[in-house]
């Protein structure tokens, strides 16, 4: 078992036209684990989210302000089977898919915590930024991401790393 | 610790410089995360910038959530040269570390259309700390090549320098 170490534990890119979700199995072995991609729907608008097993809560805020003003900082919660990663869809006709970067924090294996930031373009230019939580109240040993029913378009790419401490 | 978290390059001003750039950025990474502390001579409150391939025209869009002592907003800008979105600094005794940040670059190598990234940041504009400031956001950049330098500037044209003691340090995740 490592210890005391940050490693890459792998990297999925998709190719082909039909994967709908990116798996990360195997995650007894670490004390916590940080995500790092970029994902991007084949066709339709839609949200990116997170599956960490078990019955799941989440707490948001996000940034999706019209450009040029100052807006109140906004924020939802909602308990789920899965939670949401961002609030609204990501088009792939433009922009880069969904930049992001996560926390699973594992609690001694006991809870799972996953704290992600995403961002991306998501309508004509319009941006934005969430802050999420999602929790998951059993031991986490791999999770699922993508997309609400939609395939993930080739080359969208995600990033594990387990450290051990 | 093992080797997944690499740094490639450490830039450490000893005097004051206008600009800073990672160049020849190796292609051999999947993710670039930067970490740095910067401070500025300038007591204006200058933005700082951090262009990918140095991209100087408005060719950016931003949305972040930004605390300061006027409370907590959410700001969203299209077509601007503002590359990361709101990240003032200010400091008129030329503090070397009075902003912190960090930039998260996924698939810099590019493939799926334009780069996008993430910044955390947070300035002490002055010695009191009512002038604190945090921001998290995205920038966006309509330029869909891999990024093989960055250079960081501060917000009026090359007029304001970061101070000496500035350090900012490029990594390669595997």
């Amino acid at each position: 078992m490592p210890t005391n170490t940050f490693e890459h534990i792998g990297t999925t890119v998709v190719s082909g036209s039909s994967t709908t979700s990116i798996v990360f199995s195997g995650l007894s072995s670490w004390t916590n684990v940080i995500f790092v991609g970029r994902i991007q729907p084949n066709a339709t608008t839609t949200q990116m989210n997170v599956n960490l097993g078990g019955t799941q809560i989440f707490q948001q805020m996000y940034s999706t302000g019209t450009s040029g003003t100052a807006l109140p900082v906004t924020s939802r919660y909602t308990g789920a089977g899965s939670c949401d990663l961002t609030v609204n869809g990501c088009t792939s006709a433009g922009g880069g898919g969904v930049s992001f970067k996560a926390h699973l924090i594992k609690n001694g294996g006991s809870q799972g915590f996953f704290l992600c930031e995403a961002g991306f373009e998501f309508n004509a230019g319009r941006m934005e930024y969430t802050v999420s939580n999602c929790f998951s109240p059993t031991n986490v040993t791999s999770i699922t991401l993508g997309f609400f029913g939609q395939v993930i378009k080739a080359g969208s790419t995600i990033s594990a790393y387990g450290v051990m401490i | 610790m093992a080797t997944s978290f690499k740094a490639i390059a450490t830039a450490t001003l000893t005097s004051t410089a206008t600009s800073i750039t990672f160049s020849s950025i190796p292609q051999t990474y999947t993710h670039l995360w930067i970490m740095g502390q910067a401070g500025t001579t300038a007591t204006d409150a200058p933005a700082i910038y951090a262009r990918p391939n140095n991209i100087t025209s408005s060719s950016y869009d931003y949305a972040n959530i930004y605390v300061d002592s006027g409370g907590i907003t959410q700001r969203n800008a299209l077509n601007t040269d503002r590359s990361l979105g709101l990240l003032d600094m200010t400091d008129s005794t030329a503090n070397s570390s009075n902003t912190g940040f960090e930039i998260v670059y996924p698939l810099y190598k590019g493939g799926l259309g334009n780069n996008t990234y993430l910044f955390n940041a947070n300035s002490q504009r002055t010695a009191t700390s009512v002038s604190n400031q945090a921001s998290w956001g995205v920038s966006n950049v309509n330029d869909t090549n891999a990024i093989t330098s960055i250079v960081f500037s501060l917000q009026g044209s090359g007029t304001r320098s970061f101070a000496a003691g500035t350090k900012i340090t490029l990594y390669g995740l595997d």
